[in-house]
């Protein structure tokens, strides 16, 4: 009878805790960002309204929409909390999400970054930049993505795989922009450029630039940003000689991608869940994103991450942010074509 | 009482099958979509990069451990207990842990990565890793093989290697088959190795269908194919075990006596035996703990904690529920309640070979209608999906020992079914029942993709927090986690060695009864 005893005690101890919170406002957020940022702005928002912010993270954003999607009117979830805007684009298509009504929302953020329908609202972004060894290339040689399938790369190119939804989503809004042969043709081009087969992270193709594998990557800004804060010093050795350009600034911008929050349509407390998305969105919560997590704010009236301010205020690719999460499907298949792992 | 336990198999079978009928359901739908979706090609690639990855891992694994085993069961030498104990070692650290650990700690000595990511590199790591998978079985049935075949075969000419190849390891292929196949089912299903070291499998073509192209029903379907492959696997297998277990023969005869090894193959053998262990055991781990006191601050320990008492709570909780159920299953198999009966109870063991993340769905769909996604019920119930096979076979291997006479005797003299069960098996099976707690603990403790779709809200275990760090691309800060991880998993395995649960001890008392 002993482990009958212990198991039902253990699960006594997690439920009472589960009724404990329960007493309280509480608003319920499915989240796939695991960043440290969350966590603070779950802090501050409690210690300001009092309301107590639990959360479920599922690291995989398709995963996470299916559990919201089998649970159906009984999930728990009152907001859906994800990084790639193509994810928050899905989760509308499914129907997964209810107006968000907020005048603070609307006045806010700039329509560029918020739905069109009102279902959702980017909260911040990130760009994905080039970065290159600047003791053998030019700004100017870098200056726009195209120019990546040049002969003068070949065998210098470095970028993770296309299984990663950073690329997909860069491939979508280049599906967008230049089509599908267009895509096509630029991605066999990066593929022919490679120096190695893709692998690894963002941080992992900065790492070997520093390491002599290849001259120019393809990697997002918080990463960059990351390494350049670093109290660690093999960090900042790391980028001794690596320098960075937002690509295509004299044409369609570079290309940015959102993380985003909506209030779920068989949400319980809608009144708690709008306020914390209010929350994430004014000056005080939009300053923890630049801060911890080191994103762009979507407030016009919010700075940069310090570290990032160097670089100057990127011109970014808005029309096709709105079309990533349509073509990410098509521009997947592209990218396979051109064997781009 | 048998009714009440064949309800019970009813209502187990059930749960156990429905994710897979969910899953089926879903794979159905495949058939008629037409959206833009992985290419034939790919797929094959695919495929076939996954047959070489199963035939390199586990043809690696086979070597380190059928040379281990036959090291510790027909050598005698300095440091053979050590070895025997060491070689489980590897069972602690999870194979994606090793990968993140060594590729870390060589491209940070310059090594470039793109010579470390590819398939020859991930074979070798699984092969450590998946080593004692085909050590423990063969060992085993090395001990047990009857001197008498060997000796004739020395007599008559034959030196130790060709007995070795042409008469030993015949008799013990079962022993090694079963081993391979466990080894060989891991190798199948995993995905975040293979993703880290850029290898593509047949997982990649699953979470690229679904993640990628947003095509859930074709991630199903590919999932059933692999699921089908695998189930064809477990039941030639099974059919290999019934016929005839050749090995076991020699109980009643004389086995075989371990001959001193030659001094000067000592340092070169205990190396090779010792690969496993060191590369994939000890020295990651030393890696960690370096890091874990170098890189990690206090913040990071405390942060650590509760994800830690989580880890212990959910396993041993899932580890008891795990023993009972095999206790369960394995009363109707030993009091054989028919065939379809045994049938039903060996589909319990096939949870273990699908994909977590995709099973996972599987249990959302079931899951969903009783609000139990995101409890820890249902997360219990899908650690008992996963690892009931432990239960079955670890309680099947112990109670068949048992002679049943025990049981019959106890009855004779007028206990209940029930009576003879608790005053007579159980007490007899306790170290087999330690063993399942214990090994359900191991895997529960390294289990990430069901944890991270079911889990409940504001809870975190250490492999999900390791995994998170880790894709975030804060490999040092993952150390503590890591180290907690592998500082349980070894503890577990230690006391799970102490508890018999590697019959190690029991056949070197056979070993040296022999000798006597």
């Amino acid at each position: 009878m002993k482990p009958i005893i212990f198991i039902a005690a253990s699960l006594a101890c997690f439920s009472a805790s589960a009724v404990a919170q329960q007493e309280k406002k509480t608003v319920n957020v499915y989240t796939t960002r695991h960043y440290d940022a969350d966590q603070k702005l779950a802090a501050e928002f409690q210690k300001k309204t009092g309301i107590n912010v639990r959360i479920v993270q599922i690291k995989e954003p398709a995963q996470l929409l299916s559990r919201v999607i089998e649970e159906k009117e009984k999930s728990e979830a009152d907001i859906i909390m994800t990084t790639d805007v193509g994810n928050l684009w899905r989760a509308s298509e499914a129907g997964l999400f209810q107006p968000l009504s907020s005048t603070v929302v609307s006045k806010g953020v700039p329509s560029a970054f918020r739905d069109s329908g009102d279902l959702w609202t980017g909260l911040a972004m990130r760009v994905r930049l080039i970065a290159f060894n600047n003791q053998k290339v030019k700004p100017e040689q870098v200056a726009r993505l195209e120019n990546l399938t040049a002969p003068e790369f070949k065998g210098r190119l470095l970028v993770r795989s296309s299984n990663h939804v950073y690329n997909q989503s860069l491939a979508a809004t280049l599906f967008a922009a230049i089509g599908r042969d267009g895509l096509l043709a630029w991605s066999k081009g990066v593929t022919a450029n490679l120096a190695r087969k893709p692998q690894g992270g963002d941080t992992d193709q900065i790492k070997a630039i520093a390491a002599g594998e290849g001259d120019v990557a393809i990697v997002n800004s918080y990463y960059v940003a990351r390494l350049l804060d670093s109290q660690n010093n093999p960090d900042k050795e790391l980028m001794k000689n690596i320098s960075v350009v937002f690509p295509n600034q004299k044409d369609r911008g570079a290309h940015v991608n959102l993380s985003g929050a909506g209030i779920t349509k068989h949400a319980k407390n809608v009144a708690e869940a709008r306020l914390f998305i209010e929350f994430l969105v004014s000056p005080a919560g939009q300053e923890i994103f630049a801060d911890a997590s080191k994103e762009y704010p979507v407030r016009a009236d919010a700075k940069a991450p310090a570290v990032l301010r160097q670089f100057g205020q990127p011109k970014l690719d808005l029309k096709g942010l709105a079309l990533i999460g349509k073509h990410t499907p098509d521009a997947v298949r592209v990218l396979d074509e051109a064997g781009w792992r | 009482m048998n009714s009440l336990v064949r309800f019970f198999i009813i209502i187990c079978a059930l749960i156990f099958i429905s994710p897979v009928l969910a899953l089926a359901g879903e794979a159905l739908h495949a058939l008629f979509a037409t959206e833009a979706r992985l290419s034939q090609e790919l797929l094959i690639r695919y495929a076939g990069n996954s047959i070489l990855l199963l035939l390199g891992s586990v043809g690696g694994a086979v070597f380190f451990g059928c040379f281990s085993a036959y090291l510790c069961s027909r050598f005698e030498f300095a440091g053979r207990r050590a070895l025997l104990l060491l070689s489980l070692l590897p069972l602690a650290v999870p194979s994606y842990l090793v990968a993140y650990t060594w590729v870390d700690f060589l491209i940070a000595q310059g090594v470039h990565g793109g010579s470390l990511r590819n398939l020859p590199v991930t074979c070798l790591i699984f092969s450590l890793c998946l080593a004692p998978y085909v050590f423990l079985p063969t060992y085993g049935a090395l001990t047990q093989v009857s001197a008498s075949l060997s000796e004739s075969a020395r007599l008559l000419g034959k030196g130790p290697f060709r007995v070795f190849f042409l008469i030993e390891l015949p008799l013990v292929r079962a022993a090694v088959f079963a081993g391979s196949l466990l080894a060989g089912m891991e190798v199948l299903a995993d995905f975040g190795t293979v993703d880290f070291m850029a290898v593509d499998t047949w997982s990649t073509g699953i979470y690229r269908s679904w993640f990628g192209y947003g095509d859930r029903t074709r991630a199903a379907l590919f999932s059933l194919l692999l699921f089908m492959f695998s189930g064809t696997l477990l039941f030639a297998e099974a059919r290999l075990r019934e016929r005839k277990n050749l090995a076991g023969r020699g109980r009643s005869a004389s086995l075989v006596r371990r001959r001193p090894l030659p001094s000067a193959l000592w340092f070169p053998s205990f190396l090779i035996a010792a690969c496993p262990v060191l590369l994939g055991c000890l020295l990651p781990s030393l890696i960690l703990f370096k890091s874990s006191f170098t890189d990690a601050t206090a913040q990071l320990w405390t942060s650590t904690l509760m994800p830690a008492a989580t880890t212990l709570i959910m396993a041993s909780s899932a580890g008891v529920l795990v023993l009972l159920l095999g206790i369960v299953f394995v009363y109707a198999l030993r009091f054989s309640f028919g065939r379809i009966w045994s049938s039903v109870v060996r589909l319990a063991s096939l949870g273990y070979a699908l994909p977590g993340g995709v099973i996972g769905i599987g249990f959302l769909v079931l899951l969903a209608p009783f609000s139990m996604t995101g409890s820890v019920v249902g997360l219990l119930l899908a650690y008992c999906v996963r690892f009931a096979t432990i239960g079955v076979s670890t309680i099947e291997a112990g109670w068949s020992a048992i002679p049943r006479a025990y049981e019959e005797q106890a009855r004779l003299l007028g206990r209940t079914q029930g009576g003879v069960i608790r005053s007579v098996s159980l007490p007899l099976l306790r170290k087999s029942l330690a063993c399942v707690f214990i090994l359900t603990c191991i895997d529960v403790i390294k289990e990430l993709p069901a944890t991270m779709l079911l889990r409940p809200f504001d809870f975190e275990t250490l492999s999900i927090r390791t995994y998170n760090l880790a894709s975030d691309e804060r490999l040092a800060e993952t150390a503590p986690s890591s180290l907690l991880m592998v500082v349980l998993s070894l503890a577990g395995i230690l006391l799970a060695a102490r508890f018999g649960a590697f019959s190690l001890t029991q056949t070197d008392q056979n070993g040296s009864a022999n000798e006597n």
